[in-house]
């Protein structure tokens, strides 16, 4: 896989000086900074299904939690077998990727587009966290796990193998491993917005039966993009359970449900480096205010929110990149 | 018995109303996706409690002015930021997810937590073993009335088939002369008012807190997808459907699982009726 | 001469509507077959019926030889057909490039830069088809439905909006590939662009097939300028 180092300069710019931050911050801001770029691969995601194809899904929020939860209850009832810290996480993601393309497929084969498929999404996203929600009792367990409601599961080994240095608890391990993951992520999603099914899927968002009379099986590829969607959804669940080891149903409520939403529309859903320092970015900020502000920290993500589309429809980060890009010769 | 579940069910059915009839004018109608509207319910909601205590106004004259308040509130956001998201579906969405974040976090601040509530109004009365309150079935009476106005509104008088007409074609409406600005503003400002009317006749029995708007909000959109295309003929059965299954879950199990089955039932209606209810009804026409 | 495409009573209804009723047609190959009709005689849902894009209620379709009715839009396309709808179908925020990239769905298509060329579009590649003329988006739309060697290319309204000039340049790259072995069938109400290029003309009329000949029977068949009332 070769790497166009002339056209991609301000990726690797980005990531470079994300991989020496680790040199002039201590634990607890890497940590935190990785606790940040937990939240991209979902936004990444979205950007996916809905910067690219056209279609607002809220469910990625519900994939997350299947993730996180599925992740949660495999590891917990395999603690001590060989491997477990890394199996777990491939059949969480499995699991994730076979719901998403039922989902999908009941969404693209059904017929179902436009706002319609926002509302069913959203509404499988609050079935699921409104049943979670009330697992309190002991008889909601799968095998050991116990999913235990509004409280969230806990006691989840860490990805990796366990008691070594290869486990991904908090520290640099953990900084590096979601930073490469990253980076391979946007390599990948790059070649797939260059190649023949990107171009069918992103041509789809603006004539499905323009499409269709090319030769072209619309609904397969809408579902292609919408399984990569969740997959990346996913990715964020086992990592945020990861992190913090502990999984809550509230992950999917109806404020969870909408800040990928945010984050994404914000920062330009057509441009996926944009959206990957956009989330980091938008994390932080919401971070910030909370500590600082808290009480103005909302009506401060309902202000981006407004201005953005009301001024910056293209995202506020896609613009600054834009912008960077026309005045720095040397990043063209 | 017999009464107490018409009653429950009746009970349900003018809440599924109440909540969606604003917001089948702005989404039924003007096809803009509202999130902003559980806020516009509550801005009606305090605007009938504040006013209330705060000029002792009696309680028909402070739902008024809640209401008034909310028409104000709703022709100021169209005018700002609504009229540049026609057409914009998925912008909207994001839009007005803003707004009520602004909204609801505004009045926390300003108001607090929480704040002094009014008396339900009109009294209890028994039957058999069970207290009704008269309120309630005031309610259920007049939002069945309202629904007729609304039909009549925008199905009979010359200024609903010009609405109708002006947002279906908006075009062909500016050629022939209609100010296409002031109808979206009117009709955006009528489903304003109507959801302020929603806040302003429920506020008397709830607790008035900032997120009061977010009861009503899912239920609204719940009823008005299953209403269908046609939101005016569609609300009632659309209502009375969804009212159905959530009393019967209900009684059946517990609370949380009549949530999942409204839940459920919408995803189903979207994918097999996909025109809701007032397809149906078309149908049989 | 081969059949390339046969319907034999096909009709469509939309609720009490019939918009098509017992439309039994034969096209052979190599034929530049118009189609036409007054507005409202079910030309366009005809195409949409014989490429996918309606389901009829009855009749059947043989492409080939073969029925087809089974088959959903985008299998029919890849068994050799091209499409042009009446309404605008190129990729507005796609270069004009990346619009024939999508339009290449079989094994085999014409030279890319030739057919550039033949329709203007060279020095256009990198432009965004939605900043192309009108004229220069039409001719984009003909060559995403002939790009990939199709054998069967069907046409709505293909030079609606052109000028005199360029309508005459539409019948000539349809006429250069017809002779490269397409068959065409196009929907049109241009009698001059009629005139120049086909070469044989079905008449529908309120959904059912009206008069069918040569381009000279038609013009002067007194049932068919009934209907038209004069117009066109």
């Amino acid at each position: 896989m070769k790497i166009n180092i002339k056209k991609n300069k301000l990726p690797i710019l980005i990531f470079l000086i994300f991989g020496i931050v680790p040199l002039f911050l201590d634990s607890y801001y890497l940590d935190n900074i990785s606790y940040f770029m937990c939240w991209s691969f979902i936004s990444l995601g979205l950007a996916v299904i809905w910067g690219m194809g056209g279609v607002l899904s809220f469910g990625q929020t519900a994939f997350f939690g299947l993730a996180g939860y599925s992740f949660g209850v495999i590891s917990i009832n395999f603690i001590g077998v060989p491997g477990v810290g890394i199996w777990s996480v491939f059949l969480a993601l499995f699991i994730t990727g076979i719901f998403g393309l039922i989902v999908g497929y009941f969404l693209f084969y059904g017929g179902i587009y436009d706002v319609f498929v926002g509302i069913v999404t959203l509404a499988i996203t609050l079935v699921f966290e409104t049943f979670m929600q009330q697992t309190a009792g002991p008889e909601y367990t799968i095998g050991v796990a116990r999913l235990n409601g509004f409280n969230g599961m806990q006691g989840m080994p860490t990805i990796g193998f366990q008691d070594t240095k290869f486990g991904l608890v908090q520290g640099i391990t953990q900084y590096y491993f979601i930073l490469t993951l990253a980076a391979i992520i946007l390599f990948a999603l790059y070649k797939f917005k260059n190649s023949k099914i990107g171009l069918i899927f992103l041509a789809s968002k603006e004539d499905r039966d323009r499409v269709a009379s090319l030769g072209h099986n619309v609904k397969r590829v809408q579902l292609i993009g919408f399984v990569i969607a969740s997959l990346l959804a996913g990715v964020s669940g086992i990592l945020y359970t990861n992190w913090g080891g502990y999984i809550t149903p509230s992950s999917m409520g109806l404020v969870s449900a909408a800040l990928p939403v945010v984050w994404v529309a914000a920062s330009g859903k057509k441009d996926f480096l944009s959206v990957f320092v956009g989330c980091i970015f938008l994390v932080w900020l919401s971070q910030m205010l909370a500590i600082n502000g808290a009480q103005f920290a909302i009506i401060a993500m309902g202000l981006i929110l407004v201005i953005t589309t009301r001024f910056f429809p293209d995202g506020l980060i896609l613009r600054a990149k834009n912008i960077l890009i026309n005045k720095i010769k040397w990043l063209q | 018995m017999l009464f107490n579940i018409v009653y429950q069910f009746g009970d349900a059915l003018s809440f599924l109303l109440l909540s969606a009839i604003g917001l089948a004018v702005i989404f039924g109608m003007m096809k803009i996706i509202n999130l902003a509207h559980g806020e516009f319910i509550t801005v009606g909601a305090y605007g009938t409690v504040v006013s209330g205590k705060v000029f002792s106004l009696p309680l028909p004259v402070a739902m008024a002015f809640g209401v008034l308040v909310t028409i104000i509130f709703g022709l100021i956001l169209e005018k700002l930021i609504i009229r540049h998201l026609y057409g914009r579906p998925l912008d909207s969405v994001v839009a007005t997810w803003g707004i009520s974040l602004i909204v609801s976090q505004s009045f926390l601040i300003i108001f607090g937590p929480s704040y002094e509530g009014l008396q339900t109004p009109m009294g209890n009365f028994k039957l058999g073993d069970y207290s009704y309150s008269e309120y309630r079935v005031f309610l259920i009476i007049f939002s069945l009335l309202l629904l007729a106005l609304l039909y009549i509104l925008f199905m009979k008088t010359s200024f609903g088939t010009l609405a109708r007409a002006t947002i279906e074609k908006p075009e062909m409406a500016s050629a022939m002369g209609v100010n296409v600005n002031n109808v979206y503003s009117a009709t955006f400002a009528i489903g304003a008012g109507l959801a302020g009317v929603t806040g302003a006749l429920y506020a008397p029995t709830m607790t008035i807190v900032p997120s009061i708007g977010q009861a009503f909000i899912v239920s609204a959109f719940i009823t008005v997808v299953t209403a269908g295309a046609s939101p005016f003929i569609g609300l009632v059965p659309a209502a009375a459907f969804l009212s159905t299954i959530q009393t019967s879950v209900t009684f059946f199990y517990k609370t949380t699982i009549g949530i999942v089955a409204l839940l459920s039932s919408v995803i189903l209606i979207i994918r097999f009726l996909p025109k809701g209810f007032s397809g149906l009804m078309e149908r049989k026409k | 001469m081969a059949k390339i495409l046969e319907t034999k009573l096909l009709t469509k209804k939309f609720g009490g509507f019939t918009a098509v009723e017992k439309v039994s047609l034969t096209v052979n190959e190599g034929e530049v077959r118009f189609i036409i009709g007054p507005n409202g005689a079910g030309k366009s849902t005809f195409f949409k019926l014989v490429i996918g894009y309606h389901t009829a209620n009855e009749g059947t379709i043989l492409y080939k030889n073969e029925n087809i009715e089974k088959l959903k839009l985008h299998e029919r396309i890849k068994l050799g057909m091209g499409v042009k709808f009446q309404a605008p179908g190129v990729f507005s925020e796609l270069t004009v490039l990346q619009n024939l990239k999508l339009s290449d769905n079989r094994e085999k298509s014409f030279n890319l830069d030739n057919l550039l060329s033949d329709f203007s579009l060279k020095d256009e590649e990198e432009t965004l088809a939605g900043d192309l003329s009108h004229g220069k988006k039409q001719w984009l739309d003909i060559a995403l439905a002939t790009l990939s060697m199709p054998d069967l290319v069907f046409l709505d309204e293909p030079t609606a909006g052109l000028s005199f000039e360029e309508t005459k340049k539409t019948g000539e790259i349809i006429q250069k590939l017809n002779k490269q072995g397409i068959t065409f069938i196009i929907v049109g109400h241009d009698m001059d662009f009629v005139k120049q290029i086909a070469t044989r003309v079905s008449v529908l009329h309120l959904g059912k097939m009206f008069f069918e000949g040569s381009v000279s029977e038609v013009l002067s068949d007194k049932g068919v300028n009934n209907i038209y009332l004069g117009v066109g």
